[in-house]
């Protein structure tokens, strides 16, 4: 099958957008090394914003362009705010400064609706530069849009018949909030920023008559700036949850029931599944002291047999099904992350979110570099089983 | 926070009970009866359930979880269980060990937990040997009289006084007591000085096991145990979950009285890696898990228990 690329194109060329830096940059490249013998091309985000001929040029002769999340790197972050912006003022959307990098350095959450609106305009833009040059991607526009939208996603899994957590409708601030839970009659809830990721903004409310209980990342700094910490905080009163609730809602949010999550080793705890090209490359279990199980807020992984011990292989069967439709939505998208999670008393299971950039793991370790290692070896099949189709053709 | 449920209870593995399709066979599964706020059995429900089972007479331990109405905790008491159990005593003649609120944070929070009276329990099961309670809200033992408890544990983010004098009243043969003390924050307004009687020797003969855990005042404990008569008829002392630091690990040290003790658990602890190492040379089997840093705030320095909230 090597003779067979060589022959179609040479050795085939990689061009990563958003790469990062650092030892995720370093693990990516190592990988694509191993694979395929040489460097990948590598863009960053705000390469592909200020000048699209830089894209233009490198996908010249490539095979494939993979996106990368651009994660905490403030320079990417500032640059997909900016490539949303018009699309967001266009939309009413909550807005950031033009110069909003400080902030962003700074911790500060920014406007992930805005953000998202950047990707997916930056990543619409890429794909079709890469259509005409016959370049392959690792997802679509459509399938960003789906994944990092949490009010879109849990209800398109729900019109797919996954299970999800029940929603709570039309949250946008605190009394919203209140009325959305009275109806519904669910006192426990997260309430996440509807384009938020690495539970940024998130916040896990507990209402018990008129006692409220609220465990957040989030804080609303002095100069009134909400940032992301890595540092859960429980506030005790209704008062900080209305100041809280009310200051997330002009970023937009997506409201759901607290699903009581699986005790393990005593932390709660919940699965990130990563699929690669559909199917299950990777099982981290993720146990904390905290409602939220991130491993960057203190979250510690636990060994699958940990989890499969107490809720029995038939529901980690289960549990991989569920992720595998999961994926079949995401037909377009090379690697994805979905988050389930296992009731208390291990009956049910719930999906989560899907994020796009699944295969990256925060904190993972040396997991990051297993699975660049299988991302690049499913690039390479899918090149040779699009080299074998031209070729029958 | 209390973060796992009951995997084993009375020497059984613990299943939940939901009727057919769930195990069934009591001679080896405790079972658990819960809700889930997805579901709207209430425990009552899934109680008249197990009451129609016919190996009912070979229960010997029951677990009672998760106690909702309509989706909601607020304000739900498990008393009508209670008093179900109390009027069906004759079902359930073999019942040895119960466990009133296998409810984990993720669940609902210790604090929040609405219990019962117990009062009309003791009579009722002369069999039971050992009871675990959590949540102290509207809590209420009344009089303990009892053959044959072994084990008393009331597990609390803040335990009443009054509930504490009900425990420490029992007339019961107990081995085991055991109380989670909390945060004054969450309705803890005990001392030391409630210990008095106990550590005086006073009270329960066959003592074997003394844990006063998640205390704010594990120090004053610690000081207090090994000044007194106590101390030498335990062989385990529990004072996990506290607040325990190098001035109550350097009490227990100084007495000289630790030889004599099988175990000591201090997990989550306040306590210098080099005293914990100095306090594991004076005791036969330390425990010594989860250290902490006390947190400082307002130029001062704060010391909270593992279960409160």
């Amino acid at each position: 099958m090597k003779a067979e690329l060589a022959s179609h194109a040479g050795r085939p060329a990689l061009v990563i957008v958003g790469g990062g830096s650092g030892h995720r940059a370093q693990s990516l490249t190592a990988a694509c090394l191993a694979e395929f013998g040489h460097r990948p091309r590598t863009l960053t985000w705000r390469d592909v914003l200020r000048d699209p001929h830089h894209l233009d040029t490198a996908l010249e002769g490539a095979d494939w362009l993979r996106f990368e999340t651009p994660d905490q790197d403030a320079d990417e972050l500032a640059a997909l705010h900016e490539a949303g912006a018009d699309e967001a003022v266009r939309l009413g959307i909550h807005t950031m400064p033009a110069d909003s990098k400080a902030l962003i350095a700074s911790g500060a959450i920014g406007s992930p609706s805005q953000m998202n609106l950047g990707l997916h305009k930056l990543v619409a833009m890429a794909c079709a530069l890469a259509d005409t040059k016959g370049v392959t991607t690792s997802t679509r526009p459509e399938d960003v849009a789906l994944a990092f939208d949490k009010r879109h996603a849990q209800a398109q899994f729900r019109a797919a018949g996954l299970p999800v957590p029940r929603s709570l409708e039309g949250v946008t601030d605190f009394a919203s909030l209140e009325t959305a839970m009275d109806q519904a009659r669910i006192n426990r809830v997260f309430v996440k920023l509807r384009h938020g990721a690495a539970a940024a903004g998130m916040v896990a409310l507990a209402r018990h008559g008129q006692n409220w209980r609220s465990a957040t990342t989030a804080e609303i700094g002095a100069d009134g700036v909400l940032r992301a910490t890595r540092r859960v905080r429980t506030l005790n009163t209704r008062a900080e949850a209305e100041r809280l609730i009310n200051t997330l809602g002009p970023l937009g949010l997506h409201a759901e029931a607290w699903i009581p999550k699986i005790g393990i080793q005593g932390r709660a705890a919940d699965v990130r599944l990563v699929m690669i090209g559909g199917d299950v490359a990777s099982v981290t279990v993720r146990a904390s002291l905290h409602p939220m199980t991130n491993l960057h807020l203190g979250g510690e992984r636990l060994p699958l047999d940990a989890l499969t011990a107490v809720i029995g292989d038939a529901m980690w069967d289960a549990i991989c099904e569920t992720a595998r439709k999961v994926a079949r939505l995401f037909p377009h998208s090379d690697n994805l992350g979905i988050d389930i999670a296992i009731s208390a008393d291990a009956r049910r299971h719930y999906v989560l979110e899907a994020n796009l950039f699944g295969d990256f793991v925060k904190d993972a370790g040396s997991d990051a570099s297993h699975l660049h290692a299988l991302a690049m070896r499913h690039i390479r099949h899918k090149i040779a089983a699009r080299c074998m189709d031209r070729h029958a053709a | 926070m209390v973060g796992e449920n009951l995997r084993h209870f009375g020497g059984l593995p613990v299943a939940d009970f939901r009727g057919e399709g769930t195990p069934l066979d009591f001679t080896r599964t405790c079972p658990r009866l819960r809700c889930d706020y997805d579901d709207e059995q209430d425990l009552r429900d899934l109680l008249t359930l197990l009451l129609d089972q016919p190996s009912l007479p070979s229960l010997t331990a029951l677990v009672f979880g998760l106690w909702l109405e309509n989706g909601e905790s607020y304000d739900v008491s498990p008393q009508p269980v209670l008093d179900m159990l109390v009027a069906f005593k004759l079902r359930l003649p073999a019942l040895k060990a119960l466990f009133m609120g296998d409810i984990v944070s993720e669940e609902n929070e210790i604090s929040w937990i609405k219990q019962g009276d117990y009062a009309g329990i003791w009579a009722a099961f002369p069999r039971l040997e050992e009871i675990i309670v959590r949540g102290g809200a509207d809590l209420s033992l009344g009089t303990i009289n009892h053959q044959s408890l072994r084990k008393l544990a009331i597990q609390t983010g803040g335990l009443d006084q009054m509930v504490v004098r009900e425990a420490l009243s029992a007339n019961a043969p107990i081995e085991h007591f055991e109380l989670w003390l909390g945060d004054e924050g969450y309705g803890a307004n005990t001392s030391v000085a409630d210990f008095e009687a106990l550590f005086a020797g006073h009270l329960f003969p066959r003592l074997h096991t003394l844990a006063l855990r998640n205390a704010q005042y594990t120090d004053a404990i610690a000081s207090a145990l090994v000044a007194s008569p106590l101390i030498d008829r335990i062989k385990r002392l529990d004072l996990s979950k506290g607040t325990l630091t190098d001035a109550g690990a350097q009490a227990l040290i100084s007495s000289g009285k630790l030889g004599q003790l099988e175990q000591i658990d201090i997990s989550f602890h306040y306590v210098s890696p080099e005293m914990v190492s100095e306090l594991s040379r004076h005791t036969p089997k330390l425990i010594a898990d989860d250290p902490q840093t006390p947190d400082d705030w307002d130029g001062e320095t704060h010391y909270y228990v593992a279960v409160s909230e």
